[in-house]
């Protein structure tokens, strides 16, 4: 397949959808509406904001009350995602566990069309940078992760297509692409069991409570929450009731444990009350509660939440730390 | 699909004060159905919310036998949707999720059947309907005690029913932390002045039993130092802890406490779950 191809896929794409896909601005990459599909970036690259606006945006109402709660009856757009890498499908994944039982979550995925893309893994050029603490891609990585069409660029620019859901293969052969092979989704955790450094990093993390490092961040973060806003595994949220004229109306918004009242209760008590333990609180998502309840890593090794931090909290470093200090520590016992 | 986020309309049948700001909420779903298939096990919690006021995890306090009639909650005026809430009365309307949680253990599942109830505070809320539980016969086949501690004798809360609690059998004591005492007892309860740890000096605590306890964080270390001293082992003693909670099934994350979620792996837990964690 040449791109020429691919042009013509996303182009039959945009007819019934919006397509949402990475997109350069300002020399940065983000993932944003395109326009028209030469907008469309095909660098492998990993845009600086995440996808989860499009899975779960950062306001939605629940409910409207006047007299009874009743849920919204909404009219989710049929929407493209198109070009996700490989690192925000495991996020995919993740929301898709996550929320397998939330009803907003379930109708509104149900219209996003899921494309795929791969140029190296993730990205030739510092792959390198990502392998440390990132969960190995397998060769057979596209059976672990959730797409309806996958696109696999090689060095010389050809493509190869994938079709990863009965959604994605019938569409393919709507549009009279009869070059593709199916993959089946054998859910995120690969067939040799949960992924080994993750387990170990757990551990690590676990253990951690009196680790130096944690003093060393609460010094230098400033808590401003641009890490949790980026972070495509950052989903918590909160609810507010908003009055309207003759109703209330019950609304979703994101959360971020890095503001002040996200573990406050009434009466004054504050439990992440120091910059310490937000990050903890944070690091525990990730690496601990997220294992133990999915068995797969609760970070997708995308190195955003790095690139934003105003003051160069480097996650990969972190975890380096936390994880050889254990390591130390035991091969002295 | 089930959506896990709408409340149900429940009609207040009865509301009493307790104390100066807590009051005890009699509720009934408005659809008796509902009403019928509502199950919950004594320590469980729902998420009682006003329209245009949010929503808060409260404890249910009722027994768990009378689950499908009505169940009641005991509600301390401390933010802005319990000041609303203690300003309704009898014939208006909340709206109710749940119930979430695991409850505290059934008695016929602990090795240890002897049992030690410790709450301070509102924290004595969750041990209500275990309490009245009890005083169906159990505390005649075994040894019951419940220590209570609050700032002082005002804050007592259900002290209607402290009487018939002794008189199936549990031993009550009563300590205020804030001003002495002005009787000797309280319905038939003795009374002490000072800490709740204080009562592990001075009286004679139940042996080879479970403890349950709940009350603000600060007393939960203390509390289980004086019971390691007992030789309670951690499996012995169950907690039930309080967050800030949105979702009520583990999803929002406010509630998280390291690997775990207290509204849907607690509220209740084994202390050996969660000791490694900051409470």
């Amino acid at each position: 397949m040449t791109k020429q191809n691919i042009d013509i896929l996303f182009k039959k794409i945009l007819k019934e959808y919006q397509i949402y896909a990475p997109v350069l601005a300002n020399k940065e990459l983000f993932v944003k509406k395109a326009l028209n599909i030469k907008e469309i970036d095909y660098s492998g690259r990993i845009p600086l904001n995440s996808w989860k606006q499009l899975f779960l945006p950062d306001c939605e109402t629940l409910f409207t009350y006047t007299g009874n709660f009743k849920k919204e009856k909404a009219n989710y757009p049929k929407v493209c995602a198109g070009n996700m890498t490989i690192l925000d499908l495991r996020a995919l994944g993740l929301y898709d566990l996550v929320f397998s039982e939330d009803p907003y979550y379930q109708q509104r995925r149900q219209n996003i069309l899921v494309v795929g893309f791969s140029f190296g893994a993730p990205n030739e050029e510092n792959f390198a940078d990502w392998k440390v603490f990132s969960m190995k891609l397998e060769e057979n990585i596209l059976e672990h992760v959730p797409f309806d069409i996958f696109l696999e660029k090689d060095k010389k620019g050809n493509f190869k297509i994938y079709s990863g859901s009965i959604k994605g293969q019938e569409l393919l052969e709507k549009y009279k692409i009869k070059e593709y092979k199916n993959i089946k989704f054998a859910g995120l955790i690969p067939e040799e069991g949960p992924d080994k450094r993750m387990l170990e990093l757990g551990k690590s993390i676990k253990k951690s409570a009196n680790h130096p490092l944690w003093d060393e961040l609460d010094k230098i973060c400033f808590a401003c929450g641009k890490c949790s806003l980026v972070c495509p595994t950052c989903f918590c949220f909160d609810t507010e009731d908003v009055p309207d004229k003759d109703s209330v109306k019950r609304q979703r918004l994101w959360g971020n444990c890095f503001y002040p009242e996200f573990t406050a209760i009434a009466g004054g008590k504050n439990y992440t009350d120091t910059v310490k333990k937000k990050i903890k609180f944070w690091y525990d998502h990730k690496f601990s509660r997220i294992p133990a309840e999915f068995k797969v890593p609760g970070c997708v090794s995308c190195n955003r939440c790095t690139l934003v931090c105003p003051v160069g909290i480097d996650i990969i470093k972190n975890l380096n730390r936390l994880n050889s200090k254990v390591t130390k520590k035991s091969a002295k016992k | 699909m089930i959506n896990p986020y709408l409340p149900y309309q429940a009609k207040i049948i009865k509301c009493q004060k307790e104390t100066e700001d807590v009051k005890l909420f009699h509720l009934k779903f408005t659809d008796s159905a509902r009403q019928k298939r509502f199950h919950f096990w004594n320590g469980q919690f729902v998420q009682v919310g006003i329209p245009g006021k949010g929503e808060a995890p409260i404890n249910i306090c009722s027994q768990s036998k009378d689950s499908t009639k009505y169940f009641e909650l005991a509600i301390r005026e401390v933010g802005q949707l319990t000041k609303a809430f203690h300003q309704l009365k009898a014939g208006d309307y909340v709206y109710v999720r749940g119930p979430f949680g695991n409850g505290w253990p059934k008695m016929k599942n602990l090795p240890k059947k002897n049992l030690l109830l410790v709450g301070g505070g509102c924290g004595f809320i969750p041990l209500k309907s275990t309490a009245e539980e009890l005083s169906k016969g159990y505390g005649k086949k075994y040894q019951v005690q419940i220590l209570y501690g609050t700032s002082d004798e005002s804050q007592l809360l259900f002290k209607k029913q402290y009487k018939a609690w002794q008189k199936a059998g549990i031993e009550l004591d009563l300590i205020f932390d804030k001003k002495r005492p002005q009787h000797k007892t309280v319905q038939g309860a003795k009374c002490g002045f000072g800490l709740i740890t204080k009562l592990f000096k001075t009286i004679k605590i139940v042996k080879d039993a479970t403890a349950f306890i709940c009350g603000p964080p600060i007393m939960f270390n203390f509390v289980v130092k004086e019971l390691k001293k007992l030789r309670f082992g951690d499996e012995d003693i169950y907690l039930s802890l309080e967050r800030r909670m949105t979702c009520g099934i583990g999803i929002c994350q406010h509630c998280a406490i390291g690997d775990k979620y207290v509204c849907k792996d607690g509220p209740v837990f084994r202390y050996d779950q969660v000791n490694n964690l900051e409470l």
